[in-house]
């Protein structure tokens, strides 16, 4: 005949008592229940179990959540313990919305526990957010480089950059780092090497994006290089975007897109008081300003100066190519010492008054 | 051999320069001043080479004029210019020379012919406009030595890559191509699953008519359009567009992959019935098509895609999405005041027709509009002063989403405020931005606040002379803002947290060019105060220094560093970060062996402790037989890296691992013209 035991769950608490989900997307929420028991009477072994957890809604049963939670517990009289229960709920999109129009306060998380004797219940409140308060958490990051492409072959020398465009929930500090593996090690290493480290705050009032601009890509090898950028609190990506690019010699290719200009501001009504000025790029020899009819690809007025000169004044004779009263596109280009083009703006427009 | 084809004789002149055009492409230009021409004269000339000021680059030889091409001219005419400037400012051309130069490419861009241009000239140039250029490189590696790099790779790997351009013109039609390829004989690592397999590509047919324009794109590229529905979409896919060739009417279809893709498998990016979105646009400008001319937009999409190229994580099937919007786009006082307003409508599924999430409905709107203050700028200290201003109002609803603008943030009903100045060479910006968030009022969500404010400013240097000589041509940049993020509305009953925090940041720098050198500095300070603790207050202080110098025309090295330091102000934990970085590039002898090595260390310590490590590479490369277009080369190179972890604390991540490859390269490199 067998002994029946007559243990007691003394307790079941939950940590946290509190969890935010996100409005929009699916979202997991780490629990750990603890389970209080003790043992009055004679020694036994118990199952101590849980068949799932309820997410409720106004006091209604909207959804059983995660799986069966079993420990066995061994206990002679009076001892007691506590058995610790950790899981991790996942919240369908579904759920999240409806968790994001209850009623606040409405929506609790319960497991049940029993001893095969007695039972104890815990619930936490759960509520909604769109991604404020909290960590800094990264949720999307698209690697391209500077011409939008995401596999490249660049010519031995040419200036390239990546942009790395992330969207983040909440606030805090962007810890990145841009990793590269060179082409000695690209078939033999997966750690690289760090080419920069990032280090951003950024801060929305809920979701927000950053774009982060690599410093000029190493180029001066021939082979495959690996490129990405890694960052903490990314636990919503399952895998970071690696770049490939290869390094040959070229002569082909022309960079696009990959020089900064500070001024003129776009539309700006030019004169010979007016600056040119621009951000610097290695390995430059001498830095154009180029002015077209827009549209068109013959310059019609400019002008070149030393790579030591970071800004420019048009002269009279260079304004004189210019009609009164027409638009016309800029664009900076920067050349190397063999002639060839390493660096060239976006273009803009400027008007001659 | 030159030939001068016309020469104009000085009007005005007192005196006569020469011309002494260039006997080959890249050959210097020399303009043959008087020799006793008084030094006042000649620094008020200047000179000009197809429309480009190149006075600055100009060099004296006696009083000789003398400019080398920064590339080697081309085939086409040439007109060199040279200038008197007048104390008025004005200025007159005193000279002026054309000339050819043979044996240079011919080159010209079908686009620029008109109706002006000769036949025989047109006939020729588009008889010429047929192109294919190719740079190739292929290396067969073999690995002679290695030590604990981790994961096998064969011992023996074929590897490389191309880049093909090619093109034609015929009649009103321009078909351009480009494409690039890589190469990898262990598939493992290759980019693919094929050992040689297709990168990106894209093929661009043009019409440009009298009364039409109009074409259609295959493979990588982007609509073109910006707008709430379409944005930053660059893929794989194809569109057509027909419009008037005044840009009065232009329409165009699109259909893409929403996710991005290389190779060949999915040559046009929409085999994916998962992953697939198709779209029109048509923007009309109904009145005129001047530069201020109103521009109407009207764009519609459909299409699914992954959840996680939008942010939506953890999400088993694909998200289904459309939407159609609307633009408008003015401008006012010759693009002085410009006018632009958005309304967009999606409908949005995150996990797709077959999930439980419901299909929401939601709306976007925009609105900027930018006017420069000055109709002509005032001149200040002999700069001109431009200042821009703007407004803007944004309000997406909390589930506005659209597949073919993948980083759009949603959940935001945000004013912001700008202006831009640019005096000289200082260009300044100040941003402002009021922003509240849970825009469609969800009961279960809080209301917070984001008020933040932005300021940046860059300033370049004239070059320095004299006592501050050593200073080069110097600049300075600025970066700042403070945002703070607080609570608005908690819904009744809502605990699950409040939100008030303060971030701040600033970056400082500058740096300095030089004839043969650069070196640039900044330093970073980021605070970030919780005031509800639930997250840790911060500190990060970042400081880098970079430097470059070119020693010869052999020899180049650059370096640079970053010491960081992160700061917990709840726990006190404090972790810290270094970075170095060397290289060198030498040709140690000319055009046969060139040497690359470059050292990197990356120290970490404090809370967070991690391995520090030390990494070489290197390579030494032998050219016997220089490439030459449509004539391969060969060379022969070693190369290999090191890298050595110390796990300081923890001896079990200590490890030295280290490979060499023997390298045979051939880099062949084609062009072919018509």
């Amino acid at each position: 005949m067998p002994i029946v035991a007559e243990a007691n769950v003394s307790s079941v608490t939950v940590s946290p008592q509190r969890a935010n989900v996100n409005v929009k997307g699916a979202s997991a929420i780490s629990l750990t229940w603890n389970v209080t028991r003790f043992e009055p009477t004679g020694p036994s072994t118990v199952p101590v179990s849980s068949a799932n957890a309820v997410l409720q809604i106004n006091g209604t049963n909207v959804a059983t959540l995660g799986g069966s939670l079993l420990k066995q517990s061994t206990l002679s009289p009076p001892q007691s313990e506590t058995l610790r229960f950790s899981e991790v709920l996942s919240i369908s999109p579904a759920l999240a919305r409806k968790i994001a129009e209850a009623p606040a306060g409405s929506v609790l998380i319960s497991r049940i526990f029993t001893d095969t004797q007695t039972t104890g219940l815990a619930r936490l409140s759960v509520f909604s957010s769109s991604g404020q308060g909290g960590a800094l958490s990264i949720n999307r990051i698209d690697l391209r480089f500077d011409n939008d492409a995401r596999t490249d072959v660049i010519a031995k020398g040419d200036t390239r950059r990546a942009i790395a465009e992330i969207n983040f929930r909440s606030s805090g500090l962007l810890k990145g780092e841009w990793r590269i593996i060179d082409p000695t090690a690209s078939l033999g290493s997966a750690r690289g090497r760090i080419l920069q480290v990032v280090r951003q705050q950024v801060v929305s009032s809920g979701q927000g994006r950053t774009r982060i601009v690599s410093p000029a890509l190493p180029t001066a090898k021939n082979g495959l290089y690996l490129l990405t950028f890694s960052v903490e609190d990314a636990d919503g990506i399952a895998e970071l975007p690696v770049l490939r690019y290869f390094v040959l010699e070229g002569t082909t290719n022309r960079p696009e897109d990959n020089l900064t200009t500070l001024s003129p501001g776009n539309g700006a009504r030019v004169s010979q008081d007016t600056v040119f000025a621009w951000e610097n790029i290695p390995g430059a020899l001498a830095y154009q300003v180029e002015i077209f009819n827009p549209g068109h690809s013959k310059v019609v007025s400019g002008k070149v100066v030393s790579a030591k000169d970071l800004k420019l004044k048009l002269s009279a004779f260079s304004l004189d190519n210019l009609t009164p009263g027409e638009s016309y596109d800029w664009r900076l280009r920067a050349f190397d010492k063999e002639g060839r083009v390493i660096g060239s703006s976006p273009r803009q427009l400027i008007y001659m008054p | 051999m030159v030939l001068p084809l016309l020469y104009v004789q000085p009007t005005l002149a007192d005196w006569t320069a020469n011309f002494t055009p260039p006997d080959a492409p890249d050959a210097k230009i020399v303009i043959d001043l008087p020799d006793d021409l008084d030094v006042i004269t000649l620094t008020q000339l200047g000179v000009e080479l197809d429309g480009i000021d190149i006075t600055s680059l100009l060099s004296l030889d006696g009083v000789d004029f003398i400019y080398k091409p920064l590339q080697a001219l081309d085939g086409n005419e040439h007109t060199l210019k040279l200038v008197t400037l007048n104390p008025d400012g004005t200025s007159k051309v005193r000279q002026q020379w054309t000339f050819n130069v043979t044996n240079a490419a011919p080159v010209g861009n079908v686009s620029d012919l008109n109706e002006n241009t000769p036949e025989i000239e047109m006939a020729e140039r588009l008889l010429r406009s047929a192109y294919f250029r190719a740079d190739t490189l292929t290396e067969f590696s073999r690995r002679v030595v290695q030590q604990n790099i981790g994961h096998e790779t064969n011992r023996s790997t074929l590897s490389g890559s191309g880049d093909i351009n090619t093109g034609f013109s015929a009649g009103k039609w321009t078909v351009d191509g480009h494409a690039n390829y890589l190469v990898q004989s262990d598939v493992d690592f290759a980019q693919t699953e094929r050992a040689v397999d297709l990168g990106e590509y894209d093929i661009n047919a043009d019409y440009q008519g009298d009364t039409l324009a109009g074409g259609f794109s295959l493979g990588h590229h982007d609509t073109g359009l910006e707008t709430l529905l379409v944005s930053d979409f660059y893929r794989r896919g194809v569109s057509a567009r027909l419009g008037t060739s005044d840009s009065r009417v232009e329409a165009q279809g699109f259909a893409f992959g929403t996710e991005s893709v290389s190779g060949a498998a999915d040559l046009t990016g929409l085999n994916s019935t998962d992953n697939r979105l198709k779209g029109v646009s048509l923007a009309v400008k109904p009145f005129s098509t001047d530069v201020d001319a109103l521009k109407l937009t009207g764009t519609y999409y459909d299409g699914l895609g992954e959840g996680s190229g939008i942010g939506l994580s953890d999400l088993d099937s694909a998200a289904s999405g459309s939407g159609w919007g609307v633009g408008l786009e003015k401008s006012f006082g010759q693009n002085r005041t410009r006018l632009k307003a958005q309304y967009a409508h999606a409908l949005f599924d995150q996990d797709g027709d077959n999930g439980d999430a419901p299909k929401d409905s939601s709306d976007a709107i925009s609105f900027l509009i930018e006017h420069g203050l000055f109709e002509e700028a005032p001149v200040v200290w002999d700069d001109a002063l431009d200042i821009d201003v703007g407004f803007g109002y944004d309000r997406v609803d909390t589930f506005f989403e659209s597949l073919a603008n993948p980083g759009l943030v949603s959940d935001r009903d945000a004013y912001s405020a700008y202006t831009n100045l640019y005096w000289g060479a200082l260009s300044a910006n100040l941003y402002a931005l009021h922003e509240t968030n849970n825009v469609d009022d969800l009961a279960n969500v809080p209301t917070d606040r984001l008020e933040s404010i932005d300021f940046g400013l860059n300033y370049s240097f004239d070059q320095q002379t004299g006592s501050t000589e050593w200073l080069g041509t110097p600049y300075i940049f600025m970066n700042s803002y403070l945002a703070s993020l607080g609570r608005v509305k908690t819904p009744s009953g809502y605990d699950g947290g409040d939100t008030d925090n303060l971030s701040s940041s600033i970056t400082l720098g500058g740096g300095a060019n030089y004839d043969a050198w650069y070196w640039s500095a900044s330093h970073s300070y980021s605070r970030f105060d919780d005031f509800t603790n639930v997250s840790s207050d911060t500190v990060n202080n970042l400081t880098g220094f970079n430097v470059g110098w070119i020693v010869s025309d052999r020899l180049d090295v650059n370096g640079g560093t970053q010491f960081g330091v992160f700061e917990d102000l709840d726990t006190n934990k404090n972790s810290f970060s270094t970075n170095l970085y060397l290289g060198a590039t030498a040709e140690l002898v000319p055009d046969k062996v060139d040497l690359n090595i470059d050292y990197n260390l990356n120290l970490a310590n404090g809370s967070g402790d991690s391995s520090d490590s030390h990494i070489v590479n290197s390579e030494v490369e032998w050219t016997f037989l220089r490439p030459r277009t449509n004539r391969p080369g060969l060379a022969l190179a070693l190369r290999g890296s090191m890298e050595e972890f110390n796990g300081n604390t923890d001896s079990a991540q200590n490890e030295t691992e280290y490979q060499a490859y023997m390298v045979l390269r051939v880099k062949a490199p084609f062009s072919l013209s018509y």
